[in-house]
């Protein structure tokens, strides 16, 4: 019992190291932000999800095994929100993913947005598509009127 | 009880009215609060000055663990000739500080000024009475970073561009002596003065020799060096001192002024007499060998550029450059007179710089500014401020029969002892050079005629210019009554040569 | 294997200053900072420095960070080069400083040697084997800092209250008479289209609040004190600022009940070191405080450390209002003036026809 809960352990130590490494070389190769975020985020759930659920087999029924199962609800958390979080600001700063219609994206983001992000939002319009004719411009913001998101 | 535990409550008193002065809130009752807080500082540490004249060294155990354990407070002659420097230039400020800070600060910051000056004044107390090197830093820390606070707290804008050169510099100093302490800590094991003493002097256990003679002491060395000398304002590290004191608000220039370049001094000593001067006695170090030439170029070239200054405060602050010059050439000199003359000279300044940014304030409260033009013809309608000045002014000369000539006199003998004849011809120069800018300022203040048309103005109140008469009677004093702190620097120029002594 | 360990994350140090020195944009250097900061606390982490390792995760990779971005903010991102003679200077001075540290270090004993004086030395062994049994109190930190040393630590909770009154005074907000008429975009204030962030927050602050009370309160047994529950607690505030806004932060806990934090803080360690005078014993010889002068020593430290997390966090909150509330203004200021020379522009061509 014991060897196969420790053989089992190292499985998932290993695969996640493994998946670590492959990620990291994902960050490092791929060719735009999108798919960097999709390779750094796999580090931060799956990898590390692997490597602490082989922790807690090594360390067993103890309470260290909750402090680490406390580690991976964190990290669950805070890393998919703060991956979501980059997502959206690159879209609004005009980033889009390669392949992607940017009308379909935009459709979804320009309403509403305050102040600099709107902006961005619109220069990136005019960077897919520059604007058929110069009325259909919306009226130029002044670009520092966006206060940060903690002002 | 008082007397058992003065030695802690002189520093503890004013560190915790600080927060009291936040509690209460208000500018008046926080100036309350801290003036009763520093004048009973002053009265203890007199008290203790008494008491290190009679019994010698004072200690006491904080915490009641016996150093090296816990940390030690050990209070020497000099230390309490510091500490009664400082005591006593914050005992006149105070009263002064009251209506100059409504003049100079906005009403809303009162409460915090007098915690920040509370906090500085604590800090640099806590320097002279420690016994132990880390601790010396805490105390550090907390002066000088309640020293930025308080020059960049007022009205003039220019303070904060000098405040922040002042925090970098300042904090490169700190942190070198950090460096320094922790360099020493490795070779010693342990942080308290006396023991670090002892054990630099021991072999090392691999047989390697002394340990005061491992290049990781001399590093240490080396990095208090610059460090305190950063702090004093020793040229060619002077250059964040003229913009700090020419732009802070008058009280906060008096009070720095007179008391921590004095306090950055007695740093200095601690590290090359206390600690390490059982080891390797001072003029054995290169440092003895360095200082005198900086000390007196420093001299000269700030008395000559003390010269072109067009505002009073910058050009005081210039001659504070030049005077911090002499102190170090009577440490450089690394005799028991030089190191006397020295100590004395520090009493002498604080009471003459005290005295010179008081009376500069007092001006301030009535013209607003301090450039040399807008000044003409002041001095004749305020007689008690421009008394005080001229006072002031002679001292800082050194003419005869003021605190200035006494200690410049001491100083020139301990050279001159030492038969380093260029020396004292530069000295003399830096002297000459002193009578022309001290007296341009009088000349402008005195003698010119007010411009044609100016609003009249009044004496400065009462309470600005009694702390500033006091001072300036004390310039007197210690001119003609002189042999007292004389005698008491000597004493602690002695006690600090004869504990190095094998 | 903790030597390579110790290696790797030294190159890590090396490489990111390098880079935060060559960098022009200062939001990546700022960045930067925060990540030297992360692998420094995990450096202390490796050293068994565990105490001082949350001081630096919770303030440089955290609270530090957020201060440059909000300075930043206000000032841009970009610098201008500086004159190469400067440059050239600064870098002489970085080399001879660096040379005197590693000829410094030449005669130093190396790290861990049984050997060296730090451990030789007979408080070593004091602070080692006679003070758990002294104090009863497992972590050899907290007695060394609290007890031992704890005139050092309240001299540092003075350094902190410095800072705390400096900013203060420096940009503490005047109470206006006449208040910022508020700009409709910023009434809201904080992060308030990212609606995922604000309700996985709502989530995490309490357990960062409560895990800031365990670090307080187990400070004896692990590693932990007043610095670190301090720290931990404000970076907590801090994030409810960071997605709510700053003016819905100060009406949660007010600016004013802060600043009386800040010294009540400082008052309780002070306090309790004259209580020990009045009691007959040294200053903040906690020994006095009970029949057992073990019983006496856990009361004085459990008092200091909590006066000690009382001022860091008040320090560290109001410190973070303060730079938020002026970039708000500034902004805000900014916002006006811009709306108002845009109204004016569109107004004078009309007349002028």
């Amino acid at each position: 019992m014991s060897l196969l809960l420790d053989v089992l352990s190292w499985v998932l130590l290993l695969s996640g190291g493994l998946l670590s490494i492959v990620s990291a070389f994902g960050v490092l190769r791929l060719p735009e932000l999108f798919q960097r975020m999709h390779s750094a985020t796999i580090l931060d759930t799956l990898g590390a999800g692997l490597v602490l659920s082989g922790l807690i087999l090594q360390a067993g029924f103890t309470v260290i095994s909750f402090k680490l199962f406390l580690v991976f609800l964190l990290l669950a958390l805070t890393t998919t929100t703060a991956a979501h979080a980059l997502a959206k600001s690159a879209l609004a700063d005009g980033i889009y993913p390669k392949g992607i219609d940017p009308e379909v994206v935009r459709a979804g983001l320009s309403e509403g947005l305050p102040g600099r992000q709107r902006i961005a939002t619109d220069r990136a319009r005019e960077r897919v598509a520059p604007p058929a004719s110069p009325q259909e411009d919306p009226p130029p913001q002044p670009s520092e009127e966006g206060g940060p998101p903690w002002a | 009880m008082i007397a058992e535990h003065a030695i802690i409550l002189v520093v503890v008193l004013p560190l915790l009215v600080a927060p009291l002065c936040v509690l209460l809130g208000r500018g008046t009752l926080a100036w309350g609060a801290a003036t009763l807080a520093v004048w009973s500082s002053f009265g203890l540490a007199l008290h203790l000055l008494g008491r290190v004249l009679e019994e010698g060294v004072l200690r006491y155990q904080l915490g009641g663990w016996a150093p090296p354990v816990g940390i030690e407070y050990r209070l020497d002659l000099a230390g309490a000739l510091v500490m009664t420097i400082v005591t006593a230039i914050g005992a006149v400020v105070l009263p002064y500080s009251f209506a100059s800070v409504r003049r100079e600060i906005d009403e809303h910051r009162h409460a915090w000024f007098y915690a920040c000056l509370l906090l500085c004044f604590a800090g640099l107390l806590g320097i002279t009475v420690t016994g132990d090197a880390f601790n010396l830093f805490v105390s550090l820390e907390i002066s000088s970073l309640a020293t930025y606070v308080l020059v960049s707290i007022g009205r003039d804008r220019r303070a904060l561009t000098a405040a922040f050169r002042y925090l970098l510099l300042g904090t490169v100093g700190a942190t070198f002596y950090l460096i320094g302490v922790g360099f020493l800590y490795q070779m010693t094991g342990t942080l308290n003065m006396e023991d670090m003493a002892r054990i630099l002097t021991e072999a090392r256990p691999d047989g390697l020799g002394p340990v005061h003679s491992t290049k990781t002491v001399r590093a240490a060395l080396a990095f208090l060096t610059v460090g305190t000398f950063l702090k004093i304002a020793l040229f060619p590290l002077h250059v964040w001192l003229p913009n700090v004191y020419a732009y802070a608000p008058s009280v906060v220039s008096a009070f720095l002024s007179a008391t921590a370049t004095k306090v950055a001094i007695l740093v200095l000593l601690r590290v090359f007499y206390t600690v390490d001067g059982k080891a390797t006695p001072f003029d054995a170090l290169p440092i003895a060998d360095t200082m005198v030439p900086l000390a007196i170029v420093g001299a000269l070239v700030a008395s000559f550029v003390a010269i072109y200054q067009r505002d009073v405060k910058r050009l005081l602050a210039y001659s504070s450059i030049a005077q911090v010059g002499y102190m170090a050439i009577g440490i450089g000199l690394a005799t028991q007179a030089g190191l006397a003359a020295s100590l004395l000279h520090m009493i002498n300044h604080a009471i003459m710089k005290g005295t010179l940014f008081l009376a500069v304030g007092c001006i301030v409260y009535r013209v607003g500014q301090t450039r040399l033009e807008g000044l003409r013809g002041v001095g004749r309608e305020m007689p008690l401020t421009s008394t005080a000045l001229v006072l002031g002014g002679l001292s800082l000369i050194g003419v005869p029969l003021t605190a200035g000539f006494v200690s410049k006199w001491a100083l020139l003998q301990a050279v001159l002892a030492d038969s380093h004849w260029i020396v004292a011809a530069l000295i003399l120069l830096s002297s000459l050079l002193s009578i022309l800018y001290v007296g341009q300022v009088i000349h402008v203040l005195l003698l010119r005629k007010r411009p044609p048309g100016a609003a009249p103005i009044q004496e400065a109140p009462l309470w600005m210019v009694l702390p500033t008469l006091v001072l300036a009677i004390g310039n007197l004093w210690f001119g003609i009554a002189s042999d007292q702190a004389a005698e008491v620097s000597r004493q602690a120029a002695e006690f600090l040569i004869r504990e190095v002594a094998p | 294997m903790g030597v390579a360990i110790d290696i790797i994350l030294l190159l890590f140090l090396l490489s990111i200053a390098f880079a935060a020195c060559v960098t022009r944009n200062l939001f990546s250097a700022a960045m930067l900072f925060g990540i030297f900061s992360l692998i420094s606390a995990t450096l202390f982490v490796v050293l068994d420095a565990v105490d001082v390792a949350m001081t630096e995760a919770a303030v440089g990779t955290g609270v530090s960070t957020i201060l440059i971005l909000i300075t930043l903010a206000s000032t841009g991102y970009r610098v201008s080069p500086r004159p190469a003679g400067r440059q050239v200077l600064a870098l002489a001075v970085s080399v001879v400083l660096g040379a005197t540290m590693v000829y410094g270090t030449l005669d130093m004993p190396s790290l861990g040697s049984p050997d060296a004086p730090v451990h030789t030395h007979p408080i070593a062994q004091y602070y080692t084997e006679v003070s758990p049994v002294e104090m009863g109190i497992p972590n050899m930190v907290t007695p060394l800092l609290a007890s031992y040393r704890g005139y050092d630590t309240l001299g540092e909770t003075a350094v902190v209250f410095t800072a705390g009154i400096g900013v203060l005074a420096l940009i503490g907000r005047r109470r206006r008479k006449d208040p910022l008429p508020i700009v409709e975009e910023f009434r809201e204030g904080g992060a308030n289209r990212h609606r995922v962030l604000r309700v996985i927050s709502k989530q995490l602050i309490p357990p960062i609040l409560l895990y800031a009370c365990y670090v307080q309160a187990h400070g004896d047994f692990g590693p932990g004190g007043g610095f670190q529950a301090g720290v931990i607690f404000a970076s907590g505030l801090m994030l409810f600022m960071l997605l709510f806004g700053v003016e819905h932060a100060r009406r949660i806990i007010r600016p004013v009940v802060l600043e009386k934090l800040i010294a009540l803080g400082l008052l309780i360690y002070g306090g309790v070191g004259l209580v020990n005078i009045l009691q007959g014993g040294a200053f903040l010889d906690y020994r006095t405080l009970a029949h057992d002068p073990q019983h006496g020593l856990h009361y004085g430290i459990l008092t200091i450390e909590l006066g000690v997390g009382i001022t860091v966090a008040a320090v560290i909150t109001t410190i973070i209002y303060s730079f938020a509330s002026h970039l708000r203004d500034h902004v805000m200021q900014r916002t006006l003036r811009l709306r108002q020379g845009a109204d004016a522009a569109q107004t004078s061509p009309e007349s002028g026809a």
